[in-house]
């Protein structure tokens, strides 16, 4: 095309001079104007052409006014074309280019021909980056032209031989870019070779400075992940030699490394695919890192993003060594040296681990054995413990532990195994009996008012599967002097935002003067029986239940009840005031005939019942008995309460916020204690 | 042929006595749910609503309601409930609801900032995405992703706990455009939105 817009050539011997001056061309988007080449002296010797001394030169407002030395020659034996440029003032920089291009035998011109080899080679310093990327702008593709440069310096050097096989080296300075991947005053040194039929791709990237924000492109579910690498004091190096994949093949990576100061030394190897979710023929992994909570935050947290352990705390030392093939982990070594981790959100945490873990391929059983010191899982606090491992042919199995303190009480735990280790159906299962816990503990762990006397269990298969707790059989709970029984218990997404409860409670013998003794409601006497039925917590919170509570009619133990607690009775369930007549306030305490209250929780509200009927709306929360006056009872006006407002009553109460009101008593004969 | 006037009486009675129910989705009540909802949420946010091209202003279409009137909408809802069916009324008061709704308002404190930027956009499938990754800081674009994530499971969470608290599971996409919308009616101006397949700021 430059040949045939030529506009003047003289001859003078061997030597031709040739000059050209193009109209305006377009070049990546922008007017090139006065493009003029200029050739004094243009050689014919041993069959080449020969330009030593070129010159070109052209204005444009985004290129500036360019001029260019150069040199060309063209080998009419090879036919080759030969061009080499001096340094030229580039974008703020300096840059060189040299360019070699074969033609295919049998070509003539160059417009026809086809190329058969091309090599270059770029040479540029101190470019400035902002304005080499505003003047590349228009020539990138769209998903780079949505990136912004900022600002800093590149130097390097791009050689290409034959197309492809390239070897890039890029130094920048104070690197700022903006988008999916960014940089942030980054001191970078880029060394990367890559070509071969194989596309074999080697290199290393070190960043001295600055931080960069790198999104590989690989999704889990709707997250993809981003990490932010910080270089500190020492440099960050990544180092690769892979061959990258054609389309619908494996991407072969004979080594890949990081070696992050303070936070993570990695190795990898592996055969691994991209198709609908990353899958693997092969894969060796090395992993070390002195501070856990760096190699978190920087290189995992970022993958596990809506997961269940996305915000941990950590602290500690761990070396990881994995192996595996055909997408299954084969051998996996992980030790732990002072490890500490703490759910966010306070669901769990362990604390001091030490030891390690082995799953193994080989057919010789292999031990391994992890302790704690302390552990939580939703405020319930729980001791020191150790379990041992063992494993063969990738089968993974608990064969001892110890007994755990749970507060100050204890879990004994007569079986424990893990079946379908490092799968999605990965199940912990647990049977065994906990020693009584003294409730002033239980409740306060939960934020509860106190409750006096102290729980013992025993606790059937408890299973945990896909954040799924369940319950085999009945946890027996001795509490109170009584038996409370819990069957149907499960709970869904146990270690997510909305957990969900569902269990069937029955309560028999509850010493109601132990329940009473410490909780600021007031002193009661009897026996209480009871239940909770299809009981739904959702977030820990009551969704719906059918409960009743009562003392028995034929009960052995005299029934009693205090003036504090007659009366917070009656502003739970009577809404009227219950000691009605002035010389009652002067009694301490009163003889009663049967207790009893019910609530049937749905869509908020709680339908109240009581121990007697009293018309349509009326029921007797507390009926009278004894042989001698005073004879009290307490009656519930109107049946529908919200649950809201029947929580703050009794919050109220148990705070002590409610003072003892003394009326005028409602007129109720006794009945038979 | 003395068989055949009964029978034929018998299979026209028959046909004619079947009543179909139809249950129809209560969208203004829906709608006046999820303002509730999601004013709760934005918070301040919510008090700088700005509307869309051809809306009202959003404030002058749905006073906030009294601590009075939000009680009797509370019995309002339990009374109503049996008769859901026939009665316009969306219930958004369960534990789990409450539950999402209190997390979901302190993430808004984090995630607000990220909205006023263009960083983070409403999408149209009742969504959040970062949309924008320029506009976020460096040193914030893995917080503001993680929040992003968090979020969208918990309103995939409110969608499908709103249709179930209201006894039709059926709903949940419904309820999802209706959120869809009102996440973007409330909120202020400058920030972005998914439109008919494209972005547009508020």
């Amino acid at each position: 095309m430059l040949f045939q817009e030529s506009i003047g050539a003289t001859e003078n011997a061997n030597e031709i001079n040739l000059s050209f001056t193009m109209d305006d061309i377009v070049f990546g988007g922008e007017i090139l104007r006065n493009l003029r080449i200029n050739c004094p002296a243009v050689l014919y010797k041993h069959n080449s052409l020969e330009c030593p001394k070129a010159q070109v030169s052209f204005e444009s407002e985004k290129y500036g006014d360019l001029q260019v030395s150069a040199q060309f020659l063209w080998d009419l034996n090879n036919s080759a074309y030969h061009l080499n440029t001096g340094y030229f003032a580039f974008a703020e920089g300096r840059v060189r280019i040299s360019m070699i291009q074969t033609i295919s035998k049998g070509s003539s011109t160059p417009h026809t021909s086809t190329v058969e080899r091309h090599d270059f080679s770029i040479i540029f310093s101190d470019i400035d980056a902002n304005r080499a990327w505003q003047m590349g702008l228009p020539m990138l593709p769209p998903e780079l032209s949505q990136y912004d440069v900022e600002g800093g310096t590149i130097s390097g050097a791009i050689n290409c031989e034959n197309h492809n096989d390239c070897h890039i080296q890029l130094n920048s300075e104070q690197l700022n870019f903006s988008g999916i991947n960014a940089a942030e005053d980054a001191n970078l040194e880029i060394d990367l070779l890559f070509g071969g039929q194989k596309k074999r791709l080697t290199g290393a990237l070190r960043l001295t400075a600055g931080a960069l924000y790198i999104e590989p492109g690989f999704s889990f579910g709707t997250n993809k992940p981003g990490f932010l690498i910080a270089a500190t004091t020492q440099p960050v190096e990544f180092t690769v030699d892979a061959n990258l994949p054609s389309v619908d093949q494996a991407l072969q990576i004979h080594e890949a490394t990081i070696s992050h100061p303070d936070v993570v030394d990695m190795n990898f190897a592996g055969s691994l695919s991209f198709a609908d979710k990353i899958s693997w023929d092969s894969l060796t992994l090395n992993i070390s890192s002195p501070h856990v909570e760096n190699m978190y935050a920087t290189y995992i947290q970022p993958v596990i993003f809506g997961s269940t352990v996305d915000s941990l705390e950590l602290s500690g030392e761990i070396n990881v060594a994995l192996r595996g093939k055909q997408d299954e982990i084969t051998d996996l070594e992980i030790r732990l040296d002072d490890a500490y981790f703490d759910d966010a959100y306070d669901r769990f945490a362990m604390y001091k681990l030490n030891g390690n873990f082995f799953l193994t391929s080989s057919l010789q059983p292999q031990g391994s054995s992890v302790s704690w010191e302390g552990a939580s899982i939703y405020g319930i606090s729980l001791g020191a413990g150790e379990i041992n491992w063992d494993s063969k042919q990738r089968d993974v199995w608990i064969s001892a532990w110890e007994d755990v303190t749970v507060f100050d009480g204890a879990l004994s735990i007569n079986e424990l195994t893990v079946n379908g280790f490092g799968t999605k159906d990965a199940t912990v299962a647990l049977s065994g009996s906990l020693s009584p816990v003294s409730m002033p503990l239980v409740m306060a762990s939960f934020g509860l008012p106190p409750l006096a006397g102290k729980v013992s269990a025993t606790l059937p298969q408890l299973s945990f599967k896909r954040n799924k707790l369940l319950l085999d059989g009945d946890i027996e709970l001795k509490l109170f002097e009584g038996v409370i029984k819990v069957a149907n218990f499960e709970i869904a997404d146990l270690f997510s935002s909305v957990p969900r409860l569902k269990a069937d409670i029955a309560a028999e013998g509850i010493d109601l003067a132990t329940l009473t003794s410490t909780f600021s409601f007031g002193n009661i006497s009897g026996t209480l029986d009871g239940y909770i039925r299809s009981l739904q917590l959702d977030a820990w919170l009551p969704r719906s239940f059918d409960a009743f509570f009562a003392t028995r009619e034929d009960d052995d133990v005299r029934h009693r009840i205090s003036r504090q607690a007659v009366d917070n009775l009656g502003r739970i369930g009577a809404q009227t005031s219950v000691l009605s007549s002035g010389w009652l306030r002067f009694i301490p305490s009163y003889s009663y005939g049967r207790l009893g209250l019910g609530c049937r929780l749905q869509r908020g509200f709680c339908a109240m019942s009581g121990v007697e009927e009293s018309g349509e709306r009326g029921f007797f929360v507390l009926t009278s008995g004894g042989v001698l006056p005073p004879w009290i009872n307490i009656k519930g006006q109107g049946r529908l309460i919200s649950w809201q407002a029947l929580l703050e009553g009794i919050e109220q109460i148990s705070s002590g916020e409610v003072a003892v009101e003394v009326g005028t008593e409602p007129g109720r004969k006794k009945s038979a204690n | 042929m003395s068989y055949r006037i009964p029978c034929l009486l018998i299979a026209i009675i028959a046909v004619t006595a079947c009543v179909t129910v139809n249950v129809y989705f209560p969208e203004s009540a829906a709608q006046a749910a999820a303002d509730r909802f999601i004013r709760d949420v934005y918070g301040d946010d919510a008090n700088n609503a700005a509307p869309l091209p051809g809306e009202d202003n959003p404030q002058s279409r749905h006073s906030v309601p009294s601590w009075f009137t939000r009680g009797l909408a509370s019995v309002g809802d339990f009374l109503i409930a049996p008769a859901a069916a026939q009665s316009p009324n969306i219930n958004i008061q369960t534990p789990a609801i409450d539950s999402l709704k209190s997390a979901m308002s302190a993430r808004h404190q984090q995630l607000s900032a990220g909205y006023e930027a263009g960083g983070v956009g409403m999408a149209a499938s009742g969504l959040i995405v970062l949309r924008d990754a320029k506009a976020i800081p460096l040193q914030q674009r893995n917080q503001i992703k993680q929040l992003v994530v968090q979020e969208n499971q918990d309103r995939n969470k409110l969608y499908a706990e709103v249709a179930k608290a209201n006894g039709h599971p059926e709903w949940e996409n419904e309820i999802r455009a209706i959120f869809s919308g009102r996440w973007v009616g409330n909120a202020p101006a400058g920030w972005w939105y998914e439109s008919a397949g494209s972005w547009q700021q508020k």
